[in-house]
């Protein structure tokens, strides 16, 4: 009995409790990419955008690195150029459509409604089947069925129970990403509970309460007075379009808060292969913090500190990541199933969509 | 040459700590694996992006995979293979590339500014006056149906505006249709449709101090329709938006949403370019149809007083769509 438990004990000492994820880059790499990416988008008139986005995502997954590897991101420009462009033409198509015959504007959202979630689960499934760790690659096996349930009936549903049951959708659609990726022939289980959902959007609300208040105070008028501010021409531009920064940064700190929860709530539910465990502890205050100071510093630099800004972003969240595996991390074995397209990755790139996790 | 690094079986995610070795003299490559070695073939290379572990696919499928970038190009060069991406040369943080970008950038950023208005213009030009019309009548439906009622000017008055509009259309190059409507929302004003149709207010038509005056704002409109200023605004500011879409959309983010708003200003630029344009050219309307040139300030002063407060805020300035009043009285000439 004793003898049994020490060489169960043995074998655990072996496997480490808890893996770290890691951040390599820094900004001053990144900011390399960054410029040369812009330059050749330029020169090239977009054209480059496709490989840009492979040298960015390579970038980021490459340095993010888990038991001394690092992920790999093997689409090439190629593929996502031939389906930038058809989406593109697509598009131009339906608008050109629309333009002649305004009579055809419904037909269109005919047509685009039911492609939503289909571009979606797509543009999972590319992206999954591109990414590779330690020569084993990911997958993602949503059908449309199940996503137009996910992306579009019930965002519906919270939509017309006035936000009273938009947890309950924000829920579905995250456990149905979530759950549905495979490592390998490895599968990925998904749990996670109502109430903590409902816990992330109150304070989310309560938080989004807050900004506004602090807003409207500072641009008001008595506000602008003290620091002197209450000139003709501030009062003009602050009545025109005060509203829009304040909208603007409510969105952007509300929605990191609300994330960052969710993905505790999401990660910290995720099992691998019934057994390997993940533990996501983002505080939704800093990420918060991060994405507010990250806007500001963007935009005041006028973009140039970008590169930072999205490095600071990404290393808080890979280093609050945690793998605790059960057992030994080799010995998963690759399916070799064909990648989706890449139409539907690149339409959502276009509608600008971010749907990762 | 070795390169150190770690190789995965096909499909296999166990690392085995394994060395590349290339045998220049005959291009041979050859795995070093377990105190094993055996000859191999070099496939697929992934391109160079710092930090980020090379892929190298072997002729059966294994993966051999290292953060060594200096020896895999040196490998691939002695394998006498073409040297792969180039593009991390760019991305590296030297200082004379970034000037000389910079500079580039600069020169490519002015040129784009420039060549933008000229290509937009060119590609409105070959927009087919049909397509053109049909976007104004589509337009001015859908205004139509939200802001618009009949006219309740007298018989005689909307024979009087039509007449006036006649003799400045004979002289102008195109002929677009004239409508008459009560505005309340609009309040005093005027609207060119691209290809027509040429909007008036009931409420213009009573604040125009005389026949003249109301010819100033017809000819005016009528520049709008000849020149084409819609189209060619509404492309230019496609144009922008795709330009700013490409460089800050580098990723999804409300960077874009921030981006929309430089759109927005940058199509009020041309919008008040085209303002001027109309109006310099209404003024070679009138003199053509010999009508007073002074009744055009006159109707800009009307026009401001009848607008009132709304108006005068941000008159002119950045975020206006029209020059200021001031201005415009002052383009007109002395007179």
């Amino acid at each position: 009995m004793n003898d049994q438990a020490e060489s169960i004990e043995d074998e655990r000492a072996a496997i480490p409790d808890m893996l770290s994820v890691s951040f390599a880059g820094n900004a001053n790499d990144y900011f390399g990419i960054w410029f040369a990416n812009m330059f050749l988008n330029i020169a090239t008139l977009g054209i480059w955008s496709a490989w840009a986005k492979v040298r960015r995502v390579r970038y980021f997954y490459g340095n993010t690195k888990l038991d001394g590897h690092g992920f790999d991101y093997l689409a090439t420009g190629g593929m996502l150029l031939k389906g930038r462009l058809v989406a593109f033409a697509f598009l131009v198509g339906l608008s050109l459509l629309e333009s002649i015959n305004p009579a055809m504007q419904g037909l269109t959202s005919f047509i685009l409604l039911p492609l939503y979630p289909w571009v979606i689960q797509r543009s999972l499934r590319f992206n999954a089947r591109m990414t590779v760790w330690r020569n084993v690659r990911f997958a993602w096996r949503g059908t449309y069925g199940q996503s137009v349930m996910a992306f579009l009936v019930w965002p519906l549903i919270g939509f017309v129970s006035l936000g009273l049951l938009a947890p309950v959708a924000i829920r579905a659609a995250r456990l149905y990403i979530a759950e549905n990726y495979d490592f390998g022939k490895a599968n990925f289980a998904a749990v996670a509970g109502y109430s903590s959902f409902y816990w992330a959007m109150f304070l989310s609300i309560l938080l989004g309460a807050a900004v506004i208040v602090i807003g409207v105070g500072v641009l008001s008028l008595p506000f602008l007075e003290s620091i002197g501010l209450a000139d003709e021409n501030v009062v003009a531009v602050v009545a025109g379009y005060g509203g829009a920064p304040i909208v603007l940064i409510v969105f952007v700190i509300t929605a990191a808060f609300f994330n960052a929860m969710a993905r505790n709530i999401v990660v910290n539910g995720l099992m691998l292969d019934d057994r390997h465990q993940f533990h996501s502890d983002v505080s939704a205050p800093k990420f918060a913090w991060i994405a507010f100071s990250n806007l500001f510093a963007t935009i005041l630099t006028l973009g140039l500190l970008r590169p930072w800004a999205a490095c600071r972003s990404w290393r808080y969240q890979a280093e609050c990541l945690t793998v605790l595996p059960a057992g030994d991390l080799s010995g998963f074995i690759d399916d070799q199933r064909q990648a989706g397209g890449t139409i539907g990755e690149e339409y959502s790139d276009l509608a600008d969509m971010d749907v990762s996790i | 040459m070795t390169v150190k690094g770690t190789i995965f079986e096909v499909g296999r995610s166990d690392p085995v700590p394994a060395a590349l070795n290339v045998e220049e003299t005959r291009q041979q490559a050859w795995l070093e694996v377990s105190g094993e070695t055996v000859a191999c073939d070099v496939g697929e290379v992934s391109d160079r992006v710092a930090g980020v572990a090379r892929r190298v696919v072997l002729g059966d499928g294994r993966v051999f995979s290292t953060e060594d970038d200096d020896g895999v190009d040196q490998l691939l060069l002695a394998l006498g293979r073409r040297r792969g991406s180039r593009v991390h040369l760019l991305e590296q943080p030297r200082l004379r590339i970034w000037l000389a970008l910079v500079v580039l950038l600069g020169v490519a950023a002015w040129g784009l500014k420039s060549a933008l208005p000229l290509v937009a213009d060119g590609i409105a030009s070959a927009v087919p006056q049909k397509l053109e019309r049909s976007f104004g009548a589509a337009a001015f439906g859908a205004l139509e149906q939200v802001a618009l009622k009949p006219s309740t000017l007298s018989e005689d008055d909307q024979a009087r505006v039509r007449n006036l509009f006649a003799r400045l259309s004979a002289v102008s190059g195109r002929d677009p249709v004239l409508v008459l409507r009560s505005a309340s929302a609009l309040g005093a004003n005027a609207l060119a449709f691209p290809g027509g149709p040429v909007l008036v207010t009931d409420e213009l038509v009573r604040i125009a101090p005389n026949d003249d005056a109301l010819m100033s704002v017809l000819a005016h409109e009528l520049a709008h329709v000849e020149e084409r200023h819609g189209v060619r605004v509404l492309l230019r500011a496609f144009g922008w938006a795709l330009l700013i879409g490409f460089v800050i959309g580098d990723d999804n983010s409300l960077l874009e949403e921030a981006g929309s708003f430089g759109t927005v200003l940058a199509s009020n630029a041309y919008s008040r370019d085209f303002e001027r344009a109309a109006d310099a050219r209404a003024v070679e309307i009138m003199t053509q149809v010999g009508a007073d040139l002074s009744a055009f300030a006159d109707m800009l002063r009307a026009l401001q007083k009848s607008c009132g407060k709304a108006c005068e805020q941000g008159d002119g300035s950045w975020w206006s769509t029209h020059p200021g009043t001031d201005e415009r009285i002052r383009a007109l000439g002395p007179d």
